[in-house]
């Protein structure tokens, strides 16, 4: 005959002994929906908010503002029920009583499992009802509010599974509450420590890490491993829009935690509640997860602090002190016992090992960090940062909406080749690069200018890989040259002259003597003729023109429909669609005969050699990091130095000017010196009296200096 | 029955039960004794499905017991050190063991809580020590299991509790299919209501035997004699445990039947002669003796 532990009048009676959960659990979703709906809901009607945006935001509340109220409700509501539900296991006496009852282990885990359940769900779907009827009595009714109540309903109920099954699974697996306290820190932390340590441990030995970014690996173990952080990645893309592929990750790793559990709740042996760890090979593998990391992280903090010689001899210190550390812990831990301290040799022994493995597998990078390149049939796209080396090339997207969006370097859309193949110029450039990360040079060299670029590879899997190179100014040109002939750098790099001009705020012009002026204020007519120039000019323009040096450049300011942002929505706005602005700078070359003709017509300067200067200081950084100038004020002096001065701002990294020297030039020349100051330029050679006077002027100081 | 098959357990490295095999007939109170620490609590938790063994089998009525609700329900089991769910009432706890064993006895537990004067619907957690080892007999006697476990059950209980808990206990074997088995450190508590003995030493059995059978292999007599002569022919003819005079009553504890030994005195024209009743440890004392184990050692 089955037991009736599943009758209404069991589960009434159960619930009747522990109704302060409930109670508790209904308290913490009162504060989470309808309290929190209504302060949020009588703040925007402070703010004199529309009828209309209050009803764009009251949606969104759904989606993001009680997604995460009611998160942090049911993630405390999981770890509270699973706690409650398992914490007996502790107690000898409790584990007796329950244990010689006539139910099946596995029957006895539902219980408690449906149990918890009941506890949850009550409280929350009275309260979630409650936050719609107070909706419902200001005005917000609907079939999508339904929905979205329904939908969150749903991703909350996952979020507390998964709490909940975690907590399980710390209780089941130990045998006192230090330990499962640990345990169940351990599963909502290990997967970001470790993601910390591996970017650590890449960022110091590897040449081509890109910054602290998480992606492949990192990502997976900060996200997926976490429960905690794969509830955030789950809020934060809801509330973007798409959950992707996050309740199914959840979904799973809640299956994989419940099914652990169940098993080793079933097989527990009920007089293990005394000991650190139930399974003995499940501690053993809990101390190498532990032992091995630790030592690793302390390694390199004893790497980080020293940077002398002996950085490396230092790092070996500190695993081994690390490992001894961790070792020795986790024995007393394990054993509650201080004397246990340096038991456990052959566990010890085994540790030494893996951690020394991992540690000669960063230091020679057996994985090939830097010299991994994607197959080229494999590489669905590469993105560059042109950020990296001062080129900003923001790229515009006109979504179907008829909103404009600028593309952030990494997404897939604003991927240099486009959507075409890599073409074989580029994948030969980007190989030579990794060549030359790979052997060290780009780190080790003295003499040449490198830039650190930001790459990133996206795989035809789907799979992202970042790395960022050091690369010489003549590898960014022929890789900016590759990808503008067999990429779309080219429409990207202008994708905001596609815009329709109507949207056009301003357009100002920057000289090559660096003046700014307004052009064609309330003059719509001349905008649309300046565009359509400069896009034809761009057309017809070939490559190497845009590599080259240019003389002047537009700047177009743009005011462009954009995605409603709610949380930047201005109370009470009159327009139905949100604007945004959007700028570019659009170098303007010698070959752009078109665009300078209209120019010209302005009275638009675009080289130095017509512009007002009279006197220049030209400046010489010593390799010591001693500076000198000298200034030139003759006529000819000044022509000569006009004809080889270029304003930074049109200055491009892979063309090449005088190292570590500097200009500023003066409009007006003269005791005073009060001219207005133009910005610092470059020059393209050192004319012969400059070379000279620096050149004396340097030994002057270094004398000076001697003798000091 | 419940047949236990050379079960061992060890918690770490120390050994608690080793390779016991046992017999507990239907119907029979089985008193297992043992110093502390000989293991009958782990036998006991075996018993209850409580702890697997890690060698061996517990079965009751042919079903495995350990992770068996159909053998489990015919079994119910009193811990020593007894729990009881927080803010419980023993109405509660009524309808807690409802849900579990189908045979709960409602009436007989209203009927038995009035005898044992304990209030119903006071809290658990507010009840004396013994108070609460009646409550558990109750719930045990009411859930209508065949077996009854007793962990020290008598350990707090004042005399007339304790020959209560007996009386209800040989009530229950007269009225329907009950086997308590109940587990103590002390012989002389279990000496007037068990009909079988298992003694537990270190983790092993010394012996399992019927208390009648003993009785009858071994038998206390006192006598008074004419003359020594007679007393050390006896001695002789007489399988004596032991021998001791008070004055000059020869108090005299021998193996063999009751009509062989008296037939033996009676041969030697005692002035006077009695049998007594021996007491458990009397009879344990010769037994353990003849498994060559000295009692004294094991329990005092």
């Amino acid at each position: 005959m089955r037991s009736k532990i599943f009758s209404s009048d069991t589960i009434r009676t159960t619930l009747r002994e522990q109704l302060w959960i409930s109670v508790f659990l209904a308290l913490g979703f009162f504060m989470a929906f309808p309290v929190a709906g209504m302060i949020v809901t009588g703040n925007w009607q402070n703010l004199h908010y529309s009828p209309d945006q209050i009803q764009k935001l009251y949606e969104h509340l759904w989606r993001d503002g009680f997604m995460i109220t009611g998160a942090a409700v049911a993630a405390g509501a999981g770890i509270l029920n699973g706690a409650n539900g398992f914490w007996y296991l502790y107690s000898p006496r409790k584990v007796d009583f329950y244990h010689c009852l006539p139910e099946r282990r596995i029957w006895m885990f539902r219980n408690r499992v449906l149990v918890g359940m009941i506890y949850y769900v009550v409280p929350y779907l009275v309260m979630e009802f409650l936050a719609v009827c107070v909706g419902a009595a200001q005005g917000f009714f609907g079939l999508k509010l339904m929905g979205m109540a329904l939908t969150m309903l749903g991703l909350h109920f996952m979020m507390y599974l998964l709490f909940y099954f975690s907590t399980v699974l710390a209780i089941v697996l130990t045998g006192n509450i230090l330990t499962g306290i640990l345990v169940l820190g351990g599963i909502f932390a290990y997967g970001p420590l470790l993601c910390g340590l591996i970017i650590a441990y890449r960022s110091c030995f590897y040449g081509t890490t890109c910054g602290l970014l998480q992606y492949g690996l990192t990502d997976f173990l900060k996200c997926f491993l976490s429960p905690v952080f794969l509830g955030i990645r789950l809020i934060q893309n809801y509330s973007g829009g798409a959950c992707g592929i996050f309740p199914g990750v959840m979904i799973l790793l809640t299956a994989v935690f419940a099914g652990l559990s169940c098993l080793a709740y079933c097989r527990r042996p009920s007089e293990s509640n005394h000991d650190s760890m139930v399974y003995p090979k499940v501690g053993i593998l809990l101390q190498i997860l532990v032992e091995v990391p630790f030592g690793l992280g302390i390694g390199y903090i004893f790497c980080e602090l020293s940077r002398n010689n002996h950085r490396i001899l230092w790092w070996i210190f500190g695993m081994l002190l690390g490992v001894i550390l961790a070792h020795g812990m986790m024995e007393v831990l394990y054993y509650l016992n201080p004397r246990r301290f340096f038991d456990g040799k052959p566990q010890f022994l085994l540790v030494c090992i893996l951690t020394a493995f991992c540690s000669v597998w960063y230091l020679q990078d057996l994985g090939d960090f830097d010299g991994f390149l994607p197959a080229k049939e494999q590489l669905a796209g590469v993105s560059m940062n042109t950020g990296s080396f001062g080129e900003n090339l923001d790229y515009i997207v006109e979504r179907e909406d008829g909103t404009y969006d600028s593309v952030f370097w990494e997404d897939p859309e604003s991927a240099m080749n486009g959507e075409k193949e890599i073409g074989d110029d580029s994948y030969r450039i980007l190989q030579e690069i990794v060549e030359y990360n790979k052997s060290d040079i780009a780190a080790d060299s003295q003499n040449e200018t490198i830039y650190r670029v930001d790459m990133k590879y996206t795989m035809k899997s789907g799979a992202d890989v970042y790395r960022q190179y050091g690369m010489t100014p003549d590898q960014i040109h022929e890789l900016m040259r590759a990808f503008c002939e067999e990429g779309e750098l080219k429409e990207q790099r202008y994708s905001l002259l596609n815009i329709d001009e109507k949207y056009i705020e301003h357009i100002t012009l920057t000289t090559a003597d660096n003046i700014d002026m307004n052009l064609y204020e309330k003059e719509p007519e001349k905008k649309r003729q300046l565009l359509e120039a400069l896009r034809k000019d761009i057309a017809d323009a070939e490559t190497e023109d845009f590599l080259g040096q240019a003389t002047c450049a537009l700047q177009f300011d743009y005011r462009v429909p954009a995605e409603t942002d709610l949380n930047t929505m201005i109370p009470s706005g009159s327009e139905e669609t949100s604007m945004q602005y959007l700028w570019q700078q659009v170098n303007l070359f010698p070959s752009f005969q078109r665009t300078m003709k209209l120019l010209e017509k302005e009275g638009s300067v675009d080289s130095l050699e017509k512009a007002d200067i009279s006197s220049v200081e030209v400046w010489l950084v010593g390799k010591d990091g001693l500076s000198d100038s000298v200034v030139y004020s003759g006529k000819e002096e000044v022509e000569e130095l006009k004809k080889v001065m270029v304003p930074d701002i049109l200055t491009s990294v892979w063309l090449n000017y005088e190292e570590d020297v500097y200009a500023v030039a003066y409009r007006k020349s003269g005791a005073q010196m009060s001219g207005s100051e133009l910005s610092s330029m470059r020059l393209t050679q050192l004319p012969d009296f400059v070379e000279r006077d620096l050149s004396a002027s340097l030994e002057n100081q270094d004398q000076s200096a001697g003798e000091d | 029955m419940i047949q236990i098959k050379e079960c061992s357990k060890s918690f770490q490295d120390i050994c608690a039960v080793n390779q016991v095999s046992l017999d507990i007939h239907e119907r029979e109170v089985f008193g297992l004794v043992g110093s502390n620490g000989a293991g009958k609590s782990t036998l006991l938790r075996i018993l209850a499905g409580i702890l697997k063994p890690d060698q061996g089998e517990a079965s009751a009525d042919g079903m495995q017991i350990y992770d068996n609700a159909a053998a489990k329900r015919r079994i119910f089991y009193i811990p020593d050190d007894s729990y009881f769910p927080a803010n419980h009432t023993p109405q509660e706890m009524e309808k807690f063991y409802l849900n579990y064993y189908p045979d709960f006895c409602r009436q007989k537990f209203a009927r038995l809580m009035k005898q044992f004067r304990l209030d119903p619907a006071s809290r658990i957690g507010a009840m004396s020590k013994g108070m609460k080892k009646q409550l558990l007999v109750i719930l045990g006697v009411c859930s209508g299991t065949k077996y009854l476990l007793c962990d020290e059950t008598f350990d707090g209980l004042d005399p007339v509790m304790r020959q209560a808990v007996k009386s209800l206990f040989v009530s229950e074997i007269m009225n329907r299919d009950f086997t308590p088995v109940i587990a103590s450190h002390n012989l002389r508590e279990l000496e007037d209501i068990c009909d079988h003995i298992g003694l537990l030493h270190k983790g092993g059995i010394l012996l399992s035997k019927n208390l009648e059978d003993m009785k009858q292999q071994i038998h206390k007599i006192q006598c008074v004699f004419r003359d020594n002569s007679q007393e050390e022919a006896l001695e002789n003819e007489l399988d004596i445990v032991s021998i001791r005079h008070q004055g000059s009553l020869l108090m005299i504890t021998a193996r063999g039947t009751r009509a062989h030994i008296m037939e033996r005195i009676q041969q030697k024209k005692p002035l006077f002669c009695e049998v007594l009743p021996l007491t458990l440890e009397e009879i344990f004392i010769c037994e353990t003796e003849v498994a060559g184990y000295e009692i004294k050692n094991i329990f005092f």
